[in-house]
């Protein structure tokens, strides 16, 4: 029997830079048509403070916003690339794409803009008047920039290693969630491995073979519903040649089209997703990755932080224990009529366990002499 | 080292497959050669072979 796989088709969110420039975007329409709506429909309220005063308030707004953005953003920069250094680079992009991060800025933005619109509506045509709506939407987004600014600060608190290793742990409980059924929850018969359904489908004939052209890249997703829809409509098997995590460089196989008849390129390449870095989606190797060079890094002579790796060994352990209760070998899927359409590889618990314990145990063993000598030590002085 | 060993005991203890046990099992045994090997006096092997899930500092067994 072949399982079909439960892999989610994650959103593609929108490139994080769009999120300030749609709060620049809504902001500088709001600064073009709500004091004019004010100024025609509500021009009998106004507030009841000097324009000399206004002004310098809105002024005041306006330049703070952009000396905090300033500095906040600085420091924010430094911090995460500090933490990351002490980590792990692969940790300043993460940290780097958070949305919060753009959100704040965006946020800070359109405060600045909105109390530039306020200066210029402040005694407009020699009025006389200050708006009193259009003040009390600055003051309301100057708030609302200090509220953010707080939790911005919060989530700076999570560069700390705790939250860092806690942070990628999370990250691979959900992936595992997301791709592996539990062994004790699979009904019927074992699933047929990836490794046997390829060799199965070598025999039938290769119709096409995709590769890789460009820069290098890192595969970050497979879409598995279009691969086995263009798989379906062909009659044919897609063997993949590429994990997802794999580097990509310039004549790479990506994959054999086995029986059937060939299908778009173009489709095919659009179904195969590659990016600069790997990603979580797809690839529990990855967290586990990530903490093993967090764990070797701190059992490193020159950094010698081991309740660092004993904090990642904590993480590894219970990723482990988590793939060792499910089924692994997710990588054969079937059509909806049950004909197998893609193959894919994935790791076997021994690759996961090579991953987790190979460096460590090496980079453990040399420090071995160090720390027994340490604990004799310490008994000795204990027990004198 | 004994935190490596206390993960792979509780990781041997977990899986319920014969062959990821077996495996994990491999693992334990090419930590307990490597003390074995090393050039550690028989005091400190004995502290090296012991499980300790904080590293150095609560040993169990």
């Amino acid at each position: 029997m072949i399982m079909r796989t439960t892999l989610k088709a994650y959103p593609r969110n929108l490139p994080p830079w769009s999120i300030p420039m749609l709060y620049v975007g809504v902001t500088v329409v709001c600064a073009f048509v709500l004091p004019r709506l004010e100024n025609e429909y509500l021009a009998s309220f106004s507030l009841s403070l000097s324009v000399s005063s206004a002004l310098a308030a809105a002024s005041a707004i306006a330049s703070g916003m952009i000396a905090l953005t300033g500095i906040v953003f600085a420091l924010a920069f430094v911090m995460v690339q500090f933490s990351a250094v002490a980590y792990s680079p692969r940790l300043v992009a993460w940290f780097g794409r958070d949305p919060m991060l753009f959100h704040s800025l965006g946020l800070f933005t359109a405060t600045f803009l909105y109390a530039i619109a306020v200066m210029a509506w402040t005694d407009r045509g020699g009025s006389g008047k200050v708006p009193l709506f259009s003040v009390m939407l600055v003051l309301l987004l100057l708030i609302l920039s200090m509220i953010v600014f707080a939790r911005l600060v919060n989530r700076l608190n999570d560069l700390q290693i705790g939250s860092v290793l806690q942070l990628i742990g999370q990250k691979g409980r959900e992936v595992i969630q997301d791709m592996f059924p539990r062994l004790d929850a699979q009904a019927g018969a074992k699933p047929q491995s990836w490794s046997i359904a390829a060799e199965q489908a070598r025999q039938r004939p290769v119709v096409q073979t995709l590769h890789y052209s460009g820069e290098p890249r890192t595969i970050a997703r497979f879409d598995i519903d279009a691969l086995v829809e263009q798989a379906r409509a062909a009659d044919a098997v897609i063997v993949m040649e590429c994990a997802v995590g794999d580097a990509l460089v310039e004549d790479a196989v990506l994959l054999r089209v086995r029986g059937g008849k060939p299908l778009p390129e173009a489709r095919l390449r659009q179904a195969i997703e590659v990016a600069r870095e790997r990603t979580f989606e797809q690839d529990p190797k990855y967290p586990l990755r990530l903490l093993v060079d967090i764990a070797i890094k701190a059992l490193s002579p020159a950094i010698n932080d081991p309740t660092t790796a004993v904090q990642a060994i904590d993480q590894i352990e219970d990723l482990l224990r988590r793939l060792g209760r499910c089924t692994l070998d997710v990588g054969c899927v079937e059509d909806d009529r049950g004909a197998l359409r893609l193959v894919f590889p994935t790791p076997s618990w021994g690759d996961y366990l090579a991953l987790a314990f190979d460096e460590t145990g090496s980079m453990a063993r040399a420090r071995c002499r160090l720390c027994a000598g340490c604990a004799r030590r310490s008994w000795a002085w204990l027990n004198r | 080292m004994r935190r490596l060993r206390a993960a792979l005991v509780g990781l041997a203890e977990s899986v319920t497959e014969a062959g990821r046990k077996e495996l994990v099992q491999r693992y334990l045994q090419h930590l307990s050669l490597a003390v074995e090997h090393s050039a550690l006096d028989a005091e400190d092997r004995v502290m090296a072979l012991q499980e300790d899930r904080q590293g150095l500092g609560l040993s169990r067994r």
